[in-house]
């Protein structure tokens, strides 16, 4: 839960460096060298791959996530089609090219679901939970932090006061009494988000709580490096020709920390399916009937000495690590392609 | 790396004398609940009763046929052997109700002093006193007297006549298997929070909270002393209760009592795939009746091969759909919940033997709110049969249809709105009712209706702000939960619990309305779907004051009539109860679900490689 | 420095003042309370009782007349009393749980301190062997893994695959008696909540360590004594592991209050009674005194080891002054 807060103190954040002017140069040596990085061109592949694979989750199966057949219920992995049609159950589709109904490819689960397209259909909410919590709060860290850096003074001492605040909370359990509060209908915010969002309304939950819990991290590291580019003489500069605060703000102090920024939203990426996963073991995450790698992943744990239950967990588990590892290894290439000064790993 | 090398060998060649259970003549128990405290008066959870069965015995217990036997008591009053005696008035109502209980002559507690009746009349004081926390008052409220004859006996006077004056479970009959406090224990504590209270009334609360709840006896810090065939020995906060062999106990084990087990380990392990993980590993003899609610029995089996068996018994509870039957929420009243007709249809929308079979194998569909087995269940009720065209059906006679074609059904109000079929259905959030959640949902769309579901955490859903207010539409429709089904109240039903009515109150009708939660009322009562029917309230009224155990069930059997075509709840199947075993372990066993518990008789329970006779 | 030192003292008091009170105005929205429970399974319980036993435990009041007598009776050192395990919250959580929680979570910062400081070394200084490559791969793997899963497939392979080669969970066997039993009976309940609970720390720190340890060996001072012809055992041990230390037990003193909490997964899975899973429970059944008491105890821990780690990154660095 607590990874990405570690992160922050991790190099190169605040460490004197060259000032980075937003210039075409500059992002195409970052591509360049972004490529050079085997890893990460894979991690952000198969991420690719990931994210296309859940927009088209619906199509690309003949199954319906949520079709249930309790005749064909923990099957094991196979590209056989049953002859008994009853043990094929209801398709969507009779086929989606070689790929038949009655085929399943990574088995059946408790109620005889196709897990295949459950994984897809997980994706989708995972990874909207992932990029969603990810993008967000690393943009309400940065404009926090932004604010904190440039004005100084009272700002300042405000925001630093309420970070540290934040970050003193134990956020797990912070994130349970947040989740439980607003599962709760007798909480007035938390039955307009019901009435507002129906089944939908955990996934909405978990991407606030996650949001408001993480954002400080960011807003950190943001402030620290803008502490130290705010007296460098560029600035200075822009300040002396007359330029609108604004606008030395958006030139020419927030291209710079950019790098960092864009690491912490991909490692963050990681992190928020990891908190989605960790939340709905302990019952609070994502509710059924929608489906996200972590539910999928905690509910399989009762199933786990049935015959063939091992791949209920197996395949959410599969995804969930490969997706971390896959953000992991993007962010590791993004840190290495947009500062070239910590060009140093693989 | 090497040193975790060294460690892990170490390790290996250590492992082995661990947990031998017939070795060392031990029994480890496992079970995924703690109870809070070992206070005689305050709490009722199943793990509650169960610790306090491994060392204590009530007046009476059920044995595994379902026979009331006497324990600490000499006999079981009955007429017949004129230690319950009943007084008539002219219509032959019966307005008084006498007991007179007898406690054995050799019965002792665990530290050697006599059980005696003033320890009855102690625990009734207690029970009494408004300032102690107590769960119940049930017990208080019928009972006028309890009254010493000599240093064993004791009549208990009743103002209000009942049936289950010997009951292990109806928590009106000092029969429990703790509802006997060790005075000589209690009394100096009890002493001395009253003491202080009356010292320092504004600090009740912190005196009740630090001298009564948080005393040595109840948390198991200082000398817990109990009635039954085990000591209590020390009990590790979240990691286990321990017990031993108790060399004079009054009732013996066939052959000489070293062949059974000296010691009795109660584990705790909160989650329920380490505890069968545990199971599986060998660390753990037994589960008690709790810990594996919802498991698959035949897949429990086959993992434990030729190392265990496992049993199944009947649990006692029905798992039921409560229906928001009240017209103030207008959720629920816009899906006309409130005409039977919907009721029906819903039931006959599910096919609920495949229901049971898959979210809680061992069940069996149940239509009564009686479980089968009970002494008045009603066999020759409408079975309810999966029949979705007749609920399709029901459902158009209804007004209800598909007016748009997008395969829901639709209707329009009175007042010209147009209503979607969408109900709302809660669980908490156990896996066997997320799973029962998804599968309704399923059987609901195939007849048009769209079923929203919910499962939220039980401190929220049984939370009175919640549980309570249907009036106000908390829960919209449907609302699921166990509710107990007779057995264990035997003889047997559940009219001792507060169902649909108040039996306190003389007019059944203002009863059953007192029940209801409303504004009125505070949110009172425990009718929490708002269900009222006079002529039920009637039957239930008169079976109360029908002790003739035949006719009574002819009363109850023709309530279950009404019930079964009313349909206030939705009986979905009668649960049963897991547990697992290692070979050889004997007499460990519940085998019906009058026995409340599995811990009914440690003093019995042996293993047979070491002499142990198997005789249940 | 001593008057920095005071002023962030100071600091404290209104910091904890006002996590306690975003803390219990939570807890305290939060519906359902212990009468409740009574109520339900209770036919003769009346509305009187309900308002009488309301009033008993102050829950009658607003929140912040309940955070007010709870602010006065901290003053006074009174945590109150644990409604699930009525014995004093206070005493619960440092007699019963802390103690575990201190012993797995130092044994996870340990081993992941042992194996991560030479691993991280090693693969810097041998950069781009198949060393390096497999640490890396190893971290990677470490960060990406979900530590419930990793630990529920540690229980299936070693407890139940392999019957009883380790315990599936708990804090110890009952019944074992004698020193070195119990002495190797506990350290048989460790050894698979550590591996899964250090599993991230071990990789996070390692990758830390890799990265600082080549920073330090780019620099000039170690490239100078290079030049001076000093051996390179001499150069990597005493100059180099040093310096590239020192960032990481900043880091490390960052991160151990985090575990105190942040081990409920672990503690779940393993069935470990520790703070986390107290704290969890707690607010689960609404065990008000329990949960307000760990999590103030953890938000004091965070504040003091953020002042240490910036004391002791003042004291290591003439560089920084504070002013």
């Amino acid at each position: 839960m607590s990874r990405a807060k570690r992160r922050t103190t991790e190099k190169g954040a605040s460490k004197g460096q060259s000032p980075i002017t937003a210039g075409e140069s500059y992002w195409r040596g970052v591509w360049r060298r972004f490529r050079r990085h085997r890893l990460a061109m894979l991690g952000g592949s198969v991420l690719l791959i990931f994210v296309l694979g859940a927009i088209l989750a619906p199509w690309l199966t003949p199954y319906n996530f949520s079709r249930q057949n309790r005749r064909n219920m923990f099957a094991p992995p196979s590209f056989s089609v049953p002859t008994d049609p009853r043990l094929v159950g209801t398709c969507e589709r009779p086929a989606v090219l070689w790929f038949k109904c009655g085929m399943h490819p990574f088995g059946t689960d408790d109620l005889g679901r196709d897990i295949l397209a459950r994984v897809l259909q997980g994706g989708r909410v995972s990874l909207v939970v992932g990029f969603i919590a990810a993008t967000v709060s690393t943009l309400l860290g940065t404009f926090i932090g932004a604010m904190a850096g440039f004005l100084g003074g009272f700002v300042d001492a405000v925001i630093g006061r309420c970070i540290e605040i934040m970050l003193s909370i134990p956020q797990l359990p912070l994130l349970l009494i947040l989740v439980g509060l607003l599962a709760n209908p007798e909480v007035r915010l938390a039955a307009i988000l019901s009435e507002a969002l129906g089944d939908a309304k955990s996934i909405v939950i978990i991407i606030g709580v996650i949001i408001v819990l993480s954002w400080m991290s960011t807003a950190r590291l943001v402030r620290g490096q803008i502490l130290s580019l705010r007296e460098r003489e560029f600035v200075e500069a822009a300040k002396g020709i007359g330029a609108s605060r604004l606008r030395i703000v958006f030139r020419h102090l927030l291209p710079n920390v950019a790098s960092i920024v864009i690491v912490q939203a991909t490692l963050m990426l990681g992190e928020a399916i990891l908190i989605e996963s960790g939340l709905s073991f302990l019952g609070l995450g994502i509710q059924p009937p929608a489906v996200s790698w972590g539910n999928m992943l905690s509910r399989a744990q009762g199933f786990l000495y049935y015959p063939n239950g091992v791949y209920i967990a197996l395949f959410p588990g599969l995804f969930i690590f490969l997706t971390v590892l896959c953000a992991n290894f993007l962010g590791d290439g993004l840190r290495d392609a947009l500062d070239p000064r910590h060009y140093s790993s693989l | 790396m090497r040193k975790w090398g060294i460690v892990v060998g170490l390790c290996l060649c250590l492992s082995v004398a661990a947990w031998a259970g017939p070795a060392l003549n031990t029994l480890v128990i496992g079970s995924t609940q703690e109870p809070s405290n070992l206070l005689p008066w305050e709490g009722a959870a199943d793990t509650k009763e169960n610790t306090m069965g491994l060392f204590n015995v009530g007046l009476t217990y059920f044995d595994s046929d379902g026979v009331l036997q006497p324990g600490l008591a000499t006999e079981v009053p009955t007429e017949e052997n004129g230690r319950l005696k009943l007084f008539r008035d002219a219509d032959g109502k019966i307005v008084r109700q006498e007991v007179l209980w007898t406690i054995r002559e050799d019965a002792t507690w665990s530290d050697g002093r006599p059980i005696t009746s003033d320890d009855a009349i102690f625990t009734f004081k207690v029970q009494n006193t408004p300032e102690i926390l107590v769960t119940t008052r049930a017990f208080s409220n019928l009972v006028e007297e309890v009254r010493k004859v000599d240093s064993k006996s004791f009549w208990i006077f009743y103002k209000v006549p009942n049936l289950f004056y010997a009951n292990v479970g109806g928590s009106i009959g000092l029969c429990r298997f703790y509802d006997i406090a060790p005075k000589h224990v209690w009394e100096p504590i009890y002493d001395a929070v009253m003491a202080a209270i009356a010292a320092n009334p504004e600090n009740t609360t912190e005196i009740i909270e630090g001298q009564f709840l948080g005393s040595p006896p109840s948390t198991g810090t200082g000398i817990v002393v109990g009635s039954g065939a085990f000591r209590f020995q020390e009990w590790q906060i979240n990691q286990f209760i321990r017990f031993s062999r108790r060399g004079d106990f009054f009732i013996d084990p066939p052959g000489p009592a070293e062949n059974y087990i000296q010691e009795i380990t109660f584990r705790f392990i909160v989650s329920q795939p380490t505890l069968v993980s545990a199971i599986l590993a060998g660390e753990i003899d037994a589960s008690d009746d709790i810990g594996l609610a919802g498991m698959d029995p035949t897949i429990l089996a086959a993992q434990l091969g030729d190392r265990g068996t496992v049993e199944v018994t009947p649990s006692g509870f029905i798992e039921k759909l409560n229906v928001n039957l009240f017209p103030e929420c207008g959720a629920a009243a816009d899906l006309l919940l409130g005409d039977k007709r919907t009721r029906q249809a819903i039931i006959q929308a599910i096919d609920r033997g495949d229901l049971a079979a898959t979210v809680f194998p061992g069940a069996t569909p149940s239509n009564s709110f009686l479980v089968g087995g009970d002494i008045g269940f009603n066999d020759a009720l409408n079975p309810w049969p999966y029949n979705p065209e007749a609920a399709s059906a029901l459902l158009a006679e209804i007004g209800w249809s598909d007016v748009d074609g997008d395969g829901w059904l639709e209707r329009v109000t009175d007042d010209g709105r147009e209503i979607e079929f969408a109900m709302h259905w809660v669980a908490t959030t156990a896996d066997f009712r997320v799973r029962t959640g998804e599968i309704l949902q399923e059987f609901f769309a195939d007849v048009g209706i769209k079923l929203e579901v919910e499962n939220l955490p039980g401190s929220v859903v049984f939370a009175s702000e919640y549980i309570s207010h249907g009036i106000d539409c908390s829960f919209r429709g449907l609302f699921e939960y166990a509710e107990a089904g007779g057995v264990g109240q035997a003889p047997a039903d559940p009219l001792s619990n507060e169902l649909w009515a108040n039996d306190l109150l003389e007019d059944p009708v203002d009863a059953a309305l007192e029940n209801v939660p409303t504004p009125a009322n505070s949110y009172a009562g425990v009718n929490i779907t708002g269900w009222v029917n006079e002529e039920f309230d009637r039957l239930r009224a008169q079976a109360l004051q029908e002790f003739d155990l035949v006719k009574r069930s002819a009363i109850v059997k023709q309530m279950q009539v009404i019930y079964n075509e009313e349909l206030p709840t939705i009986p979905l199947y009668d649960r049963s109860e897991t547990v697992t075993k290692a070979i050889g372990l004997v007499n460990y066993t519940k085998g019906t679900a009058a026995a409340r518990t599995q811990f009914w008789n440690t003093w019995e329970w042996g293993w047979e490689q070491n002499g142990a006779i198997a005789v249940r | 420095m001593i008057v920095y030192l005071i002023r962030r003292l100071l600091q404290v008091i209104p910091t904890l003042l006002v996590i306690s009170l975003i803390l219990f105005g939570l807890l305290a929205l939060k519906p359902g309370d212990p009468i409740d429970e009574m109520r339900r399974g209770n036919p003769g319980f009346t509305q009187e009782d309900y308002d009488r036993l309301r009033e008993f435990y102050g829950l009658d009041k607003p929140w912040y007349v309940q955070y007010w007598r709870w602010l006065g009776r901290v003053l006074h050192g009174d945590f109150g009393i644990s409604r699930q395990f009525g014995r004093p919250a206070a005493s619960y959580i440092f007699r019963y749980r802390f103690p575990n929680t201190v012993l797995l979570s130092g044994l996870s910062l340990l081993l992941a301190f042992v194996i991560s400081v030479p691993a991280g070394a090693i693969s810097a200084i041998r950069q781009h062997t198949v060393f390096d490559y497999s640490v890396t791969v190893v971290n990677f793997i470490g960060v990406s893994i979900p530590i419930f899963w990793f630990g529920i497939m540690l229980i299936y392979v070693f407890a139940v695959r392999f019957r009883g080669f380790l315990p599936a969970g708990g804090l110890a066997s009952p019944g074992v008696v004698g020193t070195w039993p119990v002495f190797v009976d506990r350290l048989r309940h460790l050894i698979l909540p550590v591996i899964a609970l250090s599993s991230l720390q071990l990789a996070q720190w390692t990758r830390f360590m890799r990265s600082s340890m080549l920073e330090v060996i780019k620099l000039d001072y170690i490239v100078t004594a290079r030049a001076k012809g000093l051996s390179e055992p001499v150069i990597l041990y005493r100059h180099a592991l040093r310096n590239s230390i020192l960032p990481l037990i900043t880091l490390i003193g960052l991160n151990v209050p985090l575990l105190f909490s942040g081990a409920i997964l672990t503690e779940t899975v393993f069935n470990w009674p520790g703070m986390g899973r107290a704290i969890f429970d707690a607010i689960l059944v609404n065990d008000f005194n329990v949960a307000m008491v760990s999590l103030m105890f953890i938000s004091l821990l965070v504040l003091t080891f953020n002042l240490l780690a910036d004391l002791a990154y003042a004291l290591a660095d003439p560089r920084v002054r504070y002013e």
